[in-house]
């Protein structure tokens, strides 16, 4: 997978205050839940995507979430197409297996549901890139401090978020070592051995990560953290124009859309 | 033969994903049983370089050929038999629950027999005097045993060039000491061995051929004494000689170039301390 810094990107989306694409992030979040009409949820994609160029964040990166996702997208769209009760049969393949709950149909509402799941996981995974990578980690922790996140708890979510790239750095490192020790099927085309070989760097990566872990604590416990006092914060942040107008979207957008599914609109 | 090239750089040139190029236009030449160090500062591009000698990077543009056949095409896992590469950190290389088990990997992926997998790792286990460890996890090994095992993964593969990312890292003098004397029992078998490393004395002590790399170019190239008599220059490229080097030079010694400890000690029995004090030169 690519690994892209924040410091490559220069967007307009980098200027928005972390608390504003927080919120922004938790509206497309609950939309992409609360409505299961396949149309519905493309539209919610296409507003992502549309952000996505905004926020120059290069395509490819989709190409590489989505080859990872491919696998569960199937096996979700599979379940819902057989185990989804709807009403509209298209055509019968077996008898009834009541005790898997299969009506023995294939269903039109069940075939709209399932791409509607499908979507919504997609909006869900690449609406989370357009925040963390628009957002250096201590903007996004001061966010989450100003929304009152506890400060340990927003602690610990940006210090996963910065173990990611050093993590696919290592993983990187030791697949190269790997390869340097003649395990040739990183190399194939054939996916199933890529999956069973990548199981051979859970060792390394994993006590690799453990021991990074304990040198976090060192450091951390030798600079106060956890001390017993309020702490003071180096960065402040404003909202700006620009954020005033997509909080005012977005909260528009998230009243519509739950008068919208109160009415009936956007369910199947 | 002694002059056989086996590793030939012919204007590579390599330029990471991000735009950054690491490496600009390097003509190279490695031939059969040399002893080459890399050295330069960090970011010089001396792991970029050697990580084409395997076959894990492929050359922007130029071209290497190891063998006479280029790496473009060919995978690391068939390059690996004929270099190989010990890390800087040898956890990255680990990952079987014992050591035996960990050197007789890479034997079972060339597809050897049982027994002789076990022939080869008895051997192996002998030679790097790790046969008291061979049912221990390899991670409860010390740092200098963890770096004799990641030595022995790759000897396991039988390679004929090795290529070592700063192997006495993070190691103590003795250890350090202990993984250089392998390197050396290496290269007395006549293997090509190829180091980066940051530390001079260890330079000047063991390799016969020093690359100096800096900006991605190979600014010197030549043997310690060529190289380290350059002082001026090295100090250009962030580098120094060796202090006893140093030290040498600025008692006046000008027509060579004192690599070690025993040097200097003969010279300064032999030539420095029997002269008078008015022909020693140098600073007083």
């Amino acid at each position: 997978m690519m690994n892209i810094s924040q410091s490559t990107l220069n967007s307009p989306l980098q200027k928005l205050d972390g608390r504003t694409k927080l919120i922004a992030l938790m509206v497309i979040f609950i939309l992409a839940l609360v409505f299961s009409n396949p149309f519905v949820v493309v539209g919610l994609l296409a507003l992502v995507l549309i952000t996505w160029w905004i926020a120059r964040i290069p395509w490819s990166l989709i190409k590489d979430i989505m080859q990872f996702f491919l696998v569960i997208a199937i096996i979700i769209l599979v379940v819902q197409v057989f185990f989804y009760p709807g009403k509209i049969n298209l055509f019968r393949i077996s008898d009834p297996i009541k005790f898997i709950g299969f009506s023995g149909y294939i269903t039109l509402d069940g075939i709209e549901f399932g791409i509607a799941m499908v979507l919504r996981l997609v909006v869900i995974m690449i609406v989370a890139p357009l925040m963390v990578l628009t957002t250096p980690l201590p903007d996004f922790m001061l966010a989450l401090v100003k929304l009152k996140v506890p400060y340990r708890f927003a602690f610990i979510m940006t210090t996963a978020l910065s173990l990611l790239p050093s993590i696919q750095t290592h993983s990187g490192i030791i697949q190269q070592a790997q390869l340097c020790r003649g395990v040739t099927d990183f190399e194939g085309k054939n996916a199933w051995l890529k999956i069973k070989a990548s199981a051979g760097l859970l060792v390394p990566l994993i006590l690799g990560t453990f021991r990074d872990s304990q040198t976090l604590d060192v450091a951390m416990s030798s600079r106060a953290f956890g001390a017993p006092v309020k702490r003071t914060f180096l960065l402040e942040s404003h909202f700006r124009a620009a954020d005033i107008i997509l909080l005012v979207f977005s909260f528009l957008l998230l009243a519509g859309g739950i008068y919208l599914r109160v009415r009936g609109f956007g369910i199947l | 033969m002694a002059d056989t090239p086996l590793i030939v750089c012919t204007n590579l040139t390599h330029t990471y994903p991000n735009g950054v190029t690491a490496l600009k236009d390097i003509n190279l030449t490695i031939s059969r049983g040399e002893y080459v160090a890399f050295v330069g500062q960090n970011g010089s591009g001396k792991t970029t370089l050697v990580k084409h000698f395997n076959g894990l990077l492929k050359p922007t543009s130029g071209s290497v050929k190891v063998f006479g056949e280029e790496t473009k095409d060919k995978k690391v896992s068939l390059l690996s038999r004929k270099v190989g590469y010990v890390f800087q950190n040898p956890d990255d290389m680990l990952f079987s629950s014992s050591v035996e088990e960990e050197i007789g990997f890479g034997p079972k992926m060339l597809g050897m027999k049982e027994e002789a997998i076990k022939i080869k790792v008895n051997e192996i286990l002998k030679e790097l005097g790790l046969m008291q460890m061979r049912e221990t996890h390899p991670f409860a090994l010390s740092l200098g045993d963890r770096q004799r095992l990641a030595v022995a993964c790759a000897l396991s593969l039988d390679p004929e060039i090795f290529v070592f990312d700063e192997p006495t890292t993070g190691q103590d003098y003795f250890g350090g000491e202990s993984i250089m004397s392998l390197v050396d029992q290496l290269h007395a078998k006549g293997q090509t061995v190829v180091i980066i490393t940051h530390d001079m004395p260890l330079v000047a002590e063991h390799a016969k051929r020093v690359a100096v790399m800096h900006q991605g170019q190979i600014a010197l190239d030549g043997t310690p004494q060529e190289v380290f008599s350059q002082s001026d220059l090295l100090r250009k490229l962030s580098l120094r000689s060796p202090q006893v080097t140093m030290l040498a030079k600025n008692l006046g010694l000008k027509d060579k170039t004192i690599l070690n400890i025993p040097q200097m000690y003969q010279w300064l029995q032999k030539d420095y301390l029997g002269a008078p004090q008015s022909a020693r030169g140098g600073r007083q």
